[in-house]
């Protein structure tokens, strides 16, 4: 119900607020407010969803308001051709920039965005002459910027003078118009990031972002999720260029800095990140931050407002949670010390920057959710559950459904073949000529010594590392030169050694992360709700609950994956992987850390995934397990394999026990 | 909803604001770069005129009121001085705005102020197209007195080529709307003259290294330097031609008297020139009373920018005048005792008499600058007889 | 043929700049994968606080190269402070709490206020910086160069080999190395990781430091001069990678080189384009660096 109310509250406030600001300055500070909301709204899927920092959206947002500049000084074309265009734009060129800056992880993506800004600024300038060829053609107008005007939609002086209600004049009737587009824009990226964050590519933002690794290897391509959300990222922030353009009504290169750059990070990160209130709530202030910053008696007030709160804020945890009595007195006193700086200032202005630079370090310092996620935490103490921050998914699901059939061989020919792999780490040989054979529809035991090369092997196959040398195919087919996501979506599924899972999902989230190679629905089939895109989603859920019902999990579904005991941890993992409906599948120590009944259930799934004509390969260091499931068993050490055969058979060489036990025992036992 | 709620708060905060300046003060609107690159020039003009609303007000204000500055800092930045503009406007109701360093600022915000009928007096920004932004409307509610880049430019180019016979000029500007309109400008002024810049090189804000822009002009076999820029930069170019070796002279628009320049130069700033409104001398008896003022207000011996204190100072006293002889603070009652101003205001650039009419905004003519000329550290006249005698005030033609 | 080699000799002095700041990038990355956004600021803090030692020295008639040497120790130890403020109050936490966005928006924080208070200190104008060396040029064969510029490329060499050296020798240089491979086990060995990294912040800070007062006396001082130098220094740091010394240097010398040669025969508005297009380029093909080298993943 709460749902349905929200957006008709919104929509209300919004239909009733130009009757209410009657000033001209309050109306367009809550255009702009609206504007800086929809930049911030799309920087969030970057910084909030992603955790990739940009500071290039300043850029993002000049190209889209020279898109409008540039197409209104050539062709005439108006509002309404930018507003197509803009976006498109904006979106290419945040494609240009993400393509090689997202294949690095680290600081890249907001070293390279920095420079990106520097150069659109530059190129703005520049294009003023595009060269002889071009006929000298001046593109962007350079430094002299370019004048617009804002539309007048509909022309009411059909009748009259001025509009029959409120004695509106055209002037005023324009920047109402104008309020109402921007508004109606606001919203429309409200709902349309909205269903894309609901949706599969969504849950990839944040999946990706938990465990890169995990993503990549479920067949979510890390990389490419996260271009995805630069170039949508960026078409916002196209889009909102375009309204600026139209709202200020005279744009020039200097508009678009880095200082900008900041104040939309400073924006979400105050607001609170990964919610939708959060950059809008961080627009309005930053909006506001200059009138705030310029006016000295204004500043001291809102000074002291803060340094009550936070006493009373105080005061109330040091009554009643004593325990972190020492955490507050520190933001407390700062605080106050605010207080205390505001009142010395003799002229603001002077110390406008450092005061903004202190609201940036205090944000980050003491409220790094944001004030909506300060907000929440104050709520969820109370209601915790009008604050989940994962929606509910009530499907069911039958356990036989779960499991598809892997297309079953005759238990002969070799679903995976290995010759010769070497995986060399500078001095170190982790992989020594190894050759590997297992067949279709069996279970593969490959055991040996820590270090012996085991994981290694696991990462060699699921293309996390690149093999030296050697060959590996798969059911007929070469893998070089395919990556994790690639050899993924071929039909290879694992778990990992240090549990790798989304623990900021659910449950049910993490499977239909593993599920998503089953939505065939595109970005634009989301923001539009198109009905395939639902019809995936719900065969999805359903697949997804029963994958949790055939592994025991299904009155979990949704509990955050990290709130999890580690044994079911390791259970969850094995439905994320069975969830991309592998012919192979790598389990790396599933019953580490298990207890013995878990074990045994542990058993009984692995050998149901066999029967279902999915290969297993099973790295496990718990011998009995290895011995009552494995159908044939592979011996790694130093990295050379140095026995193969049924479990039995290799138990009982002696150059097994020699590795396990070294060479003195097993000289003794000789 | 939350943005209801933000409606209501900023409502609550302008019902407080308001209260707070219930006084009965006439508000008068200033807009400049208090902080960063064009920062100097912005601080020395609202010395100016506080200094000057000071002296206004210690007589007894205007209109038996006091005059009362509302100050904000644009930070020579387009949109922050457009937000300015509407609240200067909107929520301060401002009679009347003086400032503007920087053109680009003055382009996005003086709209508003035509929009709303509140008169503008540019005090410092020189960008040609300022003052005729609307050819089109009916009244302009913009007027300057500065030296317009029109009149700076032709200066620059008949002192370059006709006064010292110069043939081979090389411009160097800045990339921003400042130095590329007033390189266009000194490109015009020099085709007049039949005579084409052998180079025309630009850089950007913050370069630290000229060498290439300066060899380019070495290279074109230039032999004066003209250039549109502000003072760090400036510097650099005179650092860069010291190093290369190449000594020829650099004349350019008045920014070359920026202390920036001078300090950070030194000996290789030397010898530049340009056109000055305003130059630190007592040279009658008003400037040396404004040059006493002023350090006495603010300290030390030496303004940072002479001409925008001088501009802003003067800028002041016009305005007040505009309101007495309006008696009104009507922004087209103001507007229209600019373009018709009854008494002659005696200002530090000038004595202004009719500086106004309702085709002309511009205060300043071309005869009023003379070229000043850097030298030891100080700019002093650079053709002493131009300011001796009665030509110490230059004085606006009547048309 | 001159006026190439007059453009190469530029290039390479305001290379050597860039090489130096990014080189403190590369001493913070190593150990915590984490770089000072507010680097440009370092900077221009040395050069300002070395330009008040330095007029003051010369106002106690000392000569001002005899000032400039006296004053380096005080900018380098004031360089070393200012980093471990940086690190102390910009990255600790964000390391802490593994927030990548924390450190970078509160190093870009700190940037901001260092900036702001030096405008209010030292104002807002560029300031002359004494040079300590005569400023008259030298020429060869042509070539003019200043001699502060030859100290420029000398210093910044010096300083990079210094404490390369230092890190390779000292015990204290290997803790910063075994942080820099492996932060976790050289944490397990008893090395105090988190002194390593401020120890890094404040070498870096320190390069940032000595690198102000190296350029200053050849450009202007102020409050705005870190700005432009610290972001050229992010692209060399990618062009020439994040972990590999000689990388830095050559990085620096490539874009400083560029552009001005782009400035002098395409045209001086573009100068700072081709830098920027090569980083994109290098990033496309050589993600590490031209001279760095691929991480491993681990799992």
């Amino acid at each position: 119900m709460r749902k349905g109310i929200f957006p008709l509250i919104a929509i209300a406030a919004i239909l009733v607020c130009p009757f209410a600001v009657t000033s001209p300055y309050y109306l367009h500070l809550l255009v702009t407010i609206a504007i800086f909301s929809i930049v911030t709204l799309g920087l969030d899927i970057v910084f909030g969803y992603t955790g990739e920092v940009s500071i290039g959206h300043a850029a993002l947002f000049g190209i889209g308001a020279y898109t409008a500049g540039a197409l209104f000084i050539h062709l005439k074309l108006g509002f309404w051709p930018s507003l197509m265009l803009g976006p498109m734009v904006a979106a290419l060129f945040g494609l240009v920039l993400a393509l090689p800056a997202l294949r690095v992880t680290g600081p890249y993506l907001a070293m390279v965005t920095l420079a990106f800004g520097t150069i659109v600024q530059i190129l703005i300038n520049e294009m003023t002459d595009l060269g002889p060829w071009l006929d000298h053609f001046n593109l962007t107008n350079g430094p002299l910027g370019v004048t617009l005007s804002t539309p007048n939609f509909f022309d009411w002086r059909d009748w009259g003078d001025t509009f029959p209600i409120f004695d509106m004049n055209i002037k005023r009737m324009r920047e109402v118009q104008f309020f109402y587009v921007t508004a109606f824009f606001l919203l429309l990226t409200v709902v349309i990031i909205n269903r894309v964050l609901a949706s599969h590519l969504g849950r990839a933002f944040e999946a990706l972002r938990d465990s890169p690794i995990a993503s990549d290897c479920m067949g979510v391509s890390v990389y490419r999720h996260k271009v995805i959300a630069f170039v949508t990222s960026a078409a916002f922030a196209g889009l909102a260029g375009v309204l600026f353009a139209y709202s200020e009504q005279y744009i020039a290169p200097n508009n678009f800095n880095f200082e900008l750059s900041i104040t939309f990070l400073l924006a979400v990160t105050m607001g609170g990140r990964k919610s939708r209130l959060g950059p809008i709530i961080g627009a309005a202030i930053v909006v506001y931050l200059p009138n705030l910053l310029s006016d000295i008696e204004l500043f001291r007030d809102i000074a002291l407002m803060i340094a009550v709160v936070a006493v009373a804020a105080g005061a109330w945890t040091y009554w009643r949670r004593p325990e972190q009595r020492r955490q507050t007195i520190v933001p407390v006193v700062l605080c106050l010390a605010f207080y205390g700086f505001s009142l010395l200032l003799q002229r603001i202005t002077d110390f406008k920057l450092t005061v903004f630079g202190l609201m940036i370090l205090f944000v980050v310092y003491y409220l790094p959710d944001g004030i909506v996620g300060f907000l929440k935490k104050l709520v969820g103490a109370v209601r915790p559950d009008w604050v989940r921050s994962h929606a509910v998914i009530k499907a069911q699901g039958e356990a036989d459904e779960a499991l598809t059939l892997a297309s079953a061989g005759d238990g002969r020919d070799a679903l995976l073949e290995v010759r010769q792999a070497v995986m060399q780490f500078g001095g170190l040989r982790a992989l020594d000529r190894v050759d590997l054979d297992v067949k279709r529809g069996t279970i593969h035991g490959l055991i040996g010594p820590n270090g012996s090369g085991k994981s290694t092997m696991m990462n060699v196959l699921t293309g996390i590392y690149i093999p030296t040398s050697g060959d590996i195919s798969f059911a007929g087919q070469a893998l070089a030169g395919l990556n994790s996501p690639q050899i993924a979506a071929r039909g290879v599924a694992r778990t990992f050694q240090n549990v790798q899972l989304f623990g900021e999902l659910t449950l049910i989230e993490n499977v239909l992360v593993g599920l998503h190679h089953t939505y065939g629905a595109t970005f634009f089939d989301v923001a539009a709700a198109m009905p395939r895109a639902r019809r995936e989603e719900e065969a999805a859920r359903k697949r997804a609950a029963s994958l949790l019902t055939f592994i025991g999990l299904e009155g979990l579904a949704n509990e955050e994956a990290r709130n999890l005991p580690y044994g079911k941890q390791r259970l969850l993992e094995i439905a994320r992987a069975l969830a991309l409906d592998p012919q192979l599948l790598l389990l790396d120590e599933p019953a580490a850390g298990l207890t013995a009944p878990d074990i045994k259930d542990l058993v009984r799934i692995i050998r149901k995934i066999r029967d279902q004509g999915i290969t297993v390969i099973l790295i496990e260091h718990h011998m009995d397990v290895v011995m009552s499931v494995c159908d044939t068993v592979s011996v790694l050490d130093f990295g050379q394999k140095i026995a193969e055969g049924e479990p039995a058979e290799v138990q009982a060489n002696p150059r097994v026990i020699e590795a396990y036990l070294g060479g003195a025992a097993a000289a003794a036992a000789a | 909803m939350k943005r209801s709620l933000f409606a209501i708060a900023i409502l609550a905060s302008t019902a407080l604001t308001s209260a707070a300046f219930a006084a009965d003060t006439i508000k008068i609107g200033l807009s400049g770069p208090f902080t960063g690159g064009s920062s100097s020039m912005g601080v020395s003009m609202r010395d100016g005129v506080k200094l000057a609303i000071a002296e206004i007000n210690k007589a007894g204000g205007v209109l038996g009121k006091q005059l009362q500055i509302v100050e904000r800092d644009d930070e020579a930045k387009n949109d922050v001085g457009v937000q300015i503009a509407q609240e200067l406007i909107n929520k301060e109701q401002v009679v009347a705005t003086l400032g503007f360093i920087n053109t680009g600022v003055g382009q996005a915000s003086q709209r508003f102020y035509q929009e709303a009928e509140i008169p503008v007096i540019n005090n410092v920004a020189t960008g040609s197209v300022l003052t005729h932004q609307w050819p089109d409307a009916k009244a302009n509610y913009v007027f300057r007195n500065a030296a317009s880049d029109t009149i700076q430019s032709v200066m620059i180019a008949e002192e370059a080529v006709k006064r010292q016979g110069f043939k081979k000029p090389a411009i160097l500007a800045d990339s921003t709307n400042y130095g590329q309109l007033g390189q266009k400008d000194l490109t015009d002024a020099l085709a007049k003259m039949d005579v084409k810049p052998v180079a025309t090189e630009k850089f950007n804000i913050g370069d630290t290294d000229m060498t290439a822009q300066v060899l380019k002009a070495k290279e074109a076999g230039a032999d004066v330097i003209l250039t549109y820029a502000i003072g760090p930069e400036l510097a650099q170019i005179a650092n860069a031609m010291a190093k290369l070796g190449w000594k020829v002279p650099m004349i350019g628009s008045w920014t070359l008297s920026m202390a920036s320049f001078i300090d950070t130069s030194g000996p290789n700033g030397d010898g530049a020139m340009m056109p000055q409104t305003f130059i630190e001398a007592p040279t009658t008896p008003k400037r040396k009373e404004f040059i006493e003022a002023y350090h006495k207000a603010y300290g030390g011996d030496r303004m940072p920018s002479p001409v925008s204190a001088a501009q802003g100072y003067d800028s002041a006293w016009l305005l007040a005048a505009a309101i007495t002889q309006a008696k009104s603070t009507d922004g087209r009652k103001i507007k229209d005792a600019l373009e018709n101003l009854q008494t002659k205001v005696e200002g530090v650039v000038t004595v202004y008499d009719k500086p106004y009419s309702a085709t002309d905004h511009e205060a300043i003519s071309a005869n009023i600058p003379v070229f000043g000329l850097v030298k030891g550290g100080r700019v002093v006249p650079a053709h002493p007889e131009d300011v001796a005698g009665d030509k110490a005030v230059r004085i606006k033609p009547k048309s | 043929m001159n006026i190439l080699a007059q453009l190469i000799v530029s290039g390479v002095v305001v290379g050597m700049i860039y090489g130096v700041i990014a080189f403190g990038y590369q001493l913070t990355f190593a150990t915590s994968k984490t770089l000072n956004f507010g680097q440009g600021e370092a900077l221009m803090l040395g050069a300002l606080v070395g330009l008040t030692t330095i007029n003051f020295l010369i106002g106690q008639q000392i000569g001002a190269f005899a000032a400039y040497l006296l004053m380096l120790p005080v900018v380098l130890a004031f360089g070393l402070m200012q980093g471990a403020v940086v690190e102390f109050l910009g990255v600790r936490q964000a390391i802490r709490t593994k927030s990548e966005a924390g450190w970078i928006m509160a190093t870009i924080a700190l940037g901001i206020i260092f900036k702001n208070l030096a405008e209010n200190i030292w104002g807002r104008d560029a300031l002359r910086f004494p040079s300590p060396l005569p400023e008259a040029a030298l020429s060869f064969a042509g070539v003019r160069i200043q001699p502060m510029e030859i100290c420029i490329v000398l210093g910044a060499l010096a300083l990079m080999i210094a404490v390369e050296i230092f890190n390779r020798r000292s015990i204290y240089g290997k803790a910063v190395v075994a942080t820099a491979n492996d932060r976790d086990a050289a944490g397990l060995m008893g090395i105090n990781t988190r002194l390593v990294i401020t120890f890094s912040y404040a070498l870096s800070s320190m390069a940032a430091a000595f690198a102000g007062v190296l350029v200053a006396p050849v450009t202007l001082t102020g409050a705005t001069m870190g700005a432009v130098l610290g972001l050229k220094a992010f692209a060399v740091a990618i062009i020439g990678g994040l972990s590999s010394g000689v990388g830095v240097v050559v990085g620096g010398l490539i874009l400083g080189i560029t552009e001005n040669l782009t400035g002098y025969y395409i045209s001086t508005g573009y100068k700072d384009v081709p830098g920027l297009v090569l980083l994109l380029l290098v990033l496309t093909f050589k993600p590490s660096g031209l001279f760095g080298s691929a991480a491993i993943k681990k799992v």
